[in-house]
């Protein structure tokens, strides 16, 4: 009998935490760890609050939240990935709430109109490379990766699936023409699902260039893995992740809470440690990263875009 | 029929007829995009030829199997190091499969990856289902020797016996294949090579389709179609006493047995091990253990998926010990929950989600719930139809005077204890480690353990998902402690 009761005390424990005070849900494409160790130090200075978090690439993401909306049932209270198009479209529709962007030296050019989403860490989209399998010389110009010498070596992420990539795939389109991909479809340029996948393969040496995320490869790094970032010099791209508190939230202000704690000195100086470029001045630098950054602005690709790269790859979706 | 059946059958009709709404509602909702279904044949194709291909391979290897293991009396410990495959859950398998790959410095096509997985886990299940049938075929081997039939000709003597055994099993592993999800999402889609399971998902999730819902219900249909042959060829399997060995067991079959047994293991298990235990870029000792526990989605999915085990093998086990007494109802019910069991668990899924997606069960566990019932309860049922000398002690106990109800408590319950047991301990595991349903029906704030290494592996967190896999292998040997159950 008590082992009923305890187990009926487990079940309340368990399915009770919905209905509990204080409890936040997360729609992001944040990398897990990152998200995990973010949500975690959040806890640790607002005991009791209950952080609920759907992680996937950004397009599984939005996706979800089109569905959810398009049944009248949306649940995040916060938002955070790298659709900015998105995020633009939301706001049009009065969807995200707006957070005064009252905290001292934050740079207001990241508080996007007038503080309806905000960016509160940058990363860039670089050329990573894996220094045990490059033996050629390193590429410097994102159009030195069509080269002859580099078949074979590369790959990058499914912008079906990763904002990133999206971005990617839109800004170089706009600066180099599809042309440019082309070409490094002609040049073997493989295409693994997401940034993290595609970083472990690289680290394992399946590829020895990659088009993906500047902090996911510092991290590796730092555990140990032969990769380098590579920012080149026609300029790295800035890769908009704007987060947002929604409209429809049940508990704004907690949200707008978790926002604001982004940006502290706590949260700042853990964006750092993981290989983002904090957004404060204030703060830390990522460890191995350039002090400067040449900087290509980031826009997604537009469906049409999207579609003749599906084709150009022999994508689903 | 006499009258007082018919109550009990109109009853028993309205269950099957609420039972069957899943399904009813996926193809209701199916129909307007045959379509789309009909643009995916590639990928229906791509499911029918691994699954085929698939079932030849284990079907094949598992004959080989239970002919080694008569030849060479092959034992129980040597046995259960076979069946330790088909404890570690599918999609670990295919983890291991993808990180041995890598210790080897091998890389194989996403279709190639997935054949091994299957191979893999499935062939001890083929080796098991198979038994039966290879053990009668003794008689007849010394009844051909004495008759002067020798060598290649034995074919012919003994393989129409062996035909309708091999269609039934054959039919029961396509069947699992088929609507197999954990492996191709692991193996297949990272390399985009699609099944109809992994596509439906992937459907559900596509930011560019219109109506992502009705898609993946047209592709639940296809794998539904896909999934009827093999239906209507399906046998309860075989369980029957064993015909004896050779009485001078062959060692070198003994010696193949053991070396299949072994390097299957090895290969399932030493890329997780490698992958858990050490940093792929020092080499350096470093358990990823502490870490994967440490992260809230593990945590969390493992209590869930602790709890609704739980809740999933004790209610259905409870239900089938409650309708025990029932012959006729036990029956019936059993063949209804059988079809949601054989059936790809994708349709299920898709099914709640298009019935109960208005109501606010919707994205909370307690859709999985109602999931995982309907999936495991075949499996209760199964376990508790053994033991058939159990009516004729209830009959014993009425004869000496207690009533039906007393006589199955204090008589027929007790002695079904052992088959109970041996139920929770097949279905415990499976639910803790299942995927296929929570990856279509979880929401945030209810994952299960699955669907966190999944999560993981598709997060980069290699390590940590090799943690845990190795965690869900170790419980999913626990069916091993019951060997004498439900087998």
């Amino acid at each position: 009998m008590k082992g009923i009761k305890s187990l009926a005390a487990w079940f309340l424990l368990a399915f009770g935490f919905g209905l509990a005070q204080g409890s936040l849900t997360l729609y992001t494409s944040e990398v897990l760890g990152d998200v995990n160790a973010l949500v975690e130090a959040f806890r640790k200075e607002n005991p009791g609050v209950e952080v609920k978090v759907f992680r996937s690439g950004t397009g599984e993401v939005v996706a979800k939240l089109r569905a959810e909306l398009e049944a009248g049932n949306p649940q995040p209270d916060l938002i955070w990935f790298a659709n900015p198009e998105y995020f633009r479209e939301l706001s049009g529709k009065g969807l995200l709430r707006r957070v005064p962007p009252t905290v001292p030296g934050y740079p207001v050019q990241y508080a996007y109109e007038g503080g309806r989403y905000y960016e509160v860490r940058l990363l860039y989209n670089v050329i990573a490379v894996n220094t045990q399998r490059l033996r050629e010389e390193r590429p410097r110009l994102w159009r030195d990766l069509a080269r002859p010498a580099y078949r074979g070596l590369l790959a990058m992420p499914d912008p079906n699936f990763s904002g990133a990539a999206l971005i990617t795939l839109g800004t170089l389109t706009g600066r180099l023409g599809f042309g440019y991909f082309e070409a490094l479809r002609a040049n073997g340029l493989a295409i693994e699902q997401s940034n993290p996948v595609l970083q472990q393969k690289l680290a394992r040496g399946e590829y020895a260039l990659a088009l993906t995320t500047d902090f996911g490869v510092r991290q590796e790094a730092a555990k140990g893995a032969p990769l380098a970032t590579l920012y080149p010099q026609d300029g790295a791209i800035l890769v908009p992740t704007p987060i947002g508190v929604t409209s429809w939230s049940r508990n704004p202000t907690l949200a707008e809470r978790f926002l604001r704690f982004l940006l502290s000195p706590t949260a700042q100086a853990l964006f750092a440690e993981r290989g983002y470029y904090p957004v404060m001045p204030g703060a830390p630098r990522p460890k191995g990263a350039p002090e400067r950054v040449v900087a290509l602005p980031g826009t997604p690709a537009d469906e049409g875009t999207l579609r003749r790269f599906n084709e150009l790859f022999g994508l689903r979706r | 029929m006499s009258r007082s059946r018919l109550p009990g059958l109109v009853a028993l009709m309205a269950l099957a007829g609420v039972l069957a709404l899943p399904l009813l509602a996926l193809l209701s909702r199916a129909l307007g995009h045959l379509a789309e279904a009909g643009e995916a044949w590639d990928v229906a194709l791509n499911s029918l030829a691994l699954s085929t291909l698939g079932t030849l391979l284990t079907l094949g290897l598992g004959l080989a199997l239970g002919w080694a293991a008569l030849l060479g009396g092959v034992g129980r410990s040597l046995e259960g190091l076979l069946l330790l495959g088909y404890f570690i859950p599918p999609f670990v398998t295919g983890m291991g499969v993808l990180f041995s790959m890598e210790l080897l410095g091998l890389r194989l096509p996403g279709a190639l990856a997935i054949l091994l997985a299957w191979t893999l886990h499935y062939t001890p299940l083929a080796y098991v289902l198979l038994k039966p049938a290879l053990g009668n075929l003794l008689p007849s081997l010394r009844v051909a020797r004495v008759h002067g039939v020798l060598g290649g000709k034995r074919v012919r003597v003994l393989f129409p016996p062996l035909l309708p055994a091999l269609l039934a099993v054959g039919g029961a592993l396509y069947l699992a294949l088929l609507g197999n999800f954990g492996v191709p999402a692991v193996l297949g889609l990272p390399d985009r090579v699609y099944v109809l399971p992994t596509l439906a998902y992937a459907r559900l999730t596509s930011p560019v389709s219109p109506d992502p819902l009705g898609e993946a219900s047209a592709l639940g249909l296809l794998l539904g179609l896909l999934a009827l042959p093999a239906l209507l060829l399906h046998r309860p399997p075989q369980v029957e006493a064993l015909g004896e060995g050779f009485t001078i067991p062959y060692p070198v079959s003994r010696l193949l047995f053991g070396a299949y047994a072994l390097l299957a293991l090895l290969l399932a298990g030493m890329g997780l091990l490698k992958e858990a235990l050490f940093n792929p870029y020092t080499g350096s000792l470093q358990p990823a253990f502490s870490e994967a526990l440490a992260m809230p989605l593990v945590r969390q999915g493992l209590l869930h998926s602790f709890l609704l085990a739980m809740a999933a093998s004790l209610a259905t086990l409870l239900l089938a010990l409650l309708l025990r007494p029932f012959p006729g109802a036990f029956r019936a019910l059993r063949g209804l929950f059988d079809l949601y069991y054989l059936l790809p668990g994708t349709l299920l899924g898709l099914g709640l989600i298009l019935l109960l997606a208005p109501t606010p069960l919707y994205a909370t566990v307690w859709i999985l719930l109602l999931a995982y019932l309907l999936n495991f309860a075949s499996l209760a049922f199964r376990a508790l139809e053994a033991g058939a000398r159990v009516e004729a002690q209830v009959a014993a106990a009425r004869v000496h005077g207690l009533s039906p109800f007393r006589a199955w408590l204090r008589v027929g319950f007790p002695l079904l204890r052992p088959q109970a047991l041996g139920g929770f301990l097949v279905i415990f595991p499976l639910a803790l480690s299942e995927i296929t349903l929570s990856a279509l029906l979880y929401a945030p704030g209810a994952e299960t353990i699955g669907v966190a290494v999944l999560g993981a592996l598709n997060g980069g967190l290699y390590r940590e998902a090799a943690a845990i896999g190795l965690l869900l292998a170790l419980v999913g040997t626990l069916p091993l402690l019951a060997r004498r159950g439900p087998w």
